[in-house]
């Protein structure tokens, strides 16, 4: 029956309008104002509202059309889909529950899909695994100078010239999420990422990079701070040359829909080993604290733009 | 300063563009380096794109598991 309805208003299914993607005139939302009864104008805006990463707007736009025709099976799932995304899951499921409970056979494939989006959303622990193998070419990989020569205590001294090489690379990184079980969704997180570097011919340059990290997240309404542990280990040209261990904390407040005020203040302490590709690495060792604020701006749910500003204090 | 573009491209393939200008001031000199005090600016300009796996293989392959594996094509300079 919901079936029919929908080929009667011609709403396409999402998965179908995935498949045939077509260009749309814009809606204003003056032209909803002008024809609030019209279900294809509703539901069409409300994709676009999606599309425009206004969520909460097309939430109320599907709404709106279902208080005025209850049984549009595709309009319910697209909702339930949209509260899933602003992680309403409980509503998520009740609206799920009330398409099976038409029996639209077109809807349950949906569903399904949905109800396992919900119960991967619900469970406490994630952990994500991702591993990467690549080549590199880099057409100065030492960063010398293109003027070939470089100072040494206000001495110029020749640099040699630049030289290309190519490089093998991998890198592997394991993280977790761990809800703490509170409504604004407070959770640990943490993970270890594993980098090696293999250059071809330039063998001082072969890099190993370990890096770890332990945080929490807590939430309030806009705003949500997460201090964290970090630790890195490099090893450079096969000797152990850079140990750095320290904390940072991070705290993100939504000003809007689509800016977002980010500070950060880390502390670490670097621990800098001579080897003999830097014979004067551990010159270097000492604390470093950085303080940041930034200004995150989405002009569009495609084009992002931040500006920032960094103090670094570092002593060695 | 930095702005990044993401292009959605048919098939799940993406290309994100991003482009970094900055201005580093130090507050004393590296002596190891030189009694002057340095000033970097830097621009970075980096393009990326990503193709699935299985968007490069014939539709009959049907290799939905190719669907965690991505391609990655990057640029930077």
């Amino acid at each position: 029956m919901a079936a029919m309805l929908l080929a009667c208003v011609g709403l396409p299914w999402p998965a179908d309008a995935q498949q045939e993607p077509r260009e749309e005139p814009r809606i204003k939302y003056t032209d909803v104002l002008k024809d609030p009864d019209n279900i294809e104008l509703n539901f069409r805006f409300a994709r676009q509202q999606v599309a425009d990463g206004n969520v909460k707007g097309a939430a109320a736009t599907l709404e709106r059309i279902l208080l005025i025709q209850p049984d549009l099976a595709v309009v319910r799932v697209f909702y339930a889909a949209v509260l899933i995304r602003l992680d309403s899951l409980d509503e998520a499921e009740q609206q799920l529950d009330l398409v099976s409970a038409s029996g639209d056979p077109r809807a349950s494939e949906q569903v399904e899909r949905y109800r396992d989006v919900i119960a991967d959303r619900r469970q406490k622990t994630r952990i994500s695994v991702s591993v990467a193998a690549g080549g590199q070419y880099d057409t100065n990989p030492s960063a010398t100078p293109a003027g070939n020569s470089l100072l040494v205590s206000d001495i110029a001294v020749t640099s040699g010239d630049t030289d290309d090489d190519y490089a093998r690379l991998g890198q592997s990184r394991v993280a977790f999420t761990y809800d703490l079980g509170y409504q604004a969704g407070h959770q640990l997180f943490g993970g270890a990422t594993f980098a090696v570097t293999d250059q071809v011919t330039e063998q001082s340059l072969d890099l190993t990079a370990v890096a770890l990290n332990f945080g929490v997240t807590y939430r309030l309404q806009d705003f949500e701070i997460s201090p964290e542990l970090l630790v890195t280990d490099v090893n450079l040209a096969d000797q152990q040359y850079f140990l750095s261990m320290g904390g940072r904390v991070t705290a993100e407040y939504r000003w809007s829909q689509e800016v977002r005020l980010v500070g950060l203040l880390e502390g670490v302490f670097h621990d800098y080993d001579s080897i003999s590709v830097s014979t004067s690495a551990d010159e270097y060792s000492g604390s470093q604290i950085d303080a940041e604020i930034a200004v995150k701006y989405l002009l569009a749910p495609e084009i992002r733009l931040q500006a920032s500003l960094r103090h670094t204090d570092k002593r060695a | 300063m930095s702005g990044r573009v993401i292009w959605a491209l048919d098939q799940g393939r993406f290309l994100t563009s991003d482009i970094t200008a900055g201005l580093k001031f130090y507050d004393g000199a590296d002596t190891l380096i030189s009694s002057r005090t340095r000033r970097d600016e830097t621009l970075r300009a980096r393009v990326t794109l990503g193709l699935p796996i299985n968007s490069l293989l014939p539709e009959t392959a049907g290799h939905d598991w190719f669907e965690n594996f991505l391609i990655l094509l990057s640029g930077e300079y």
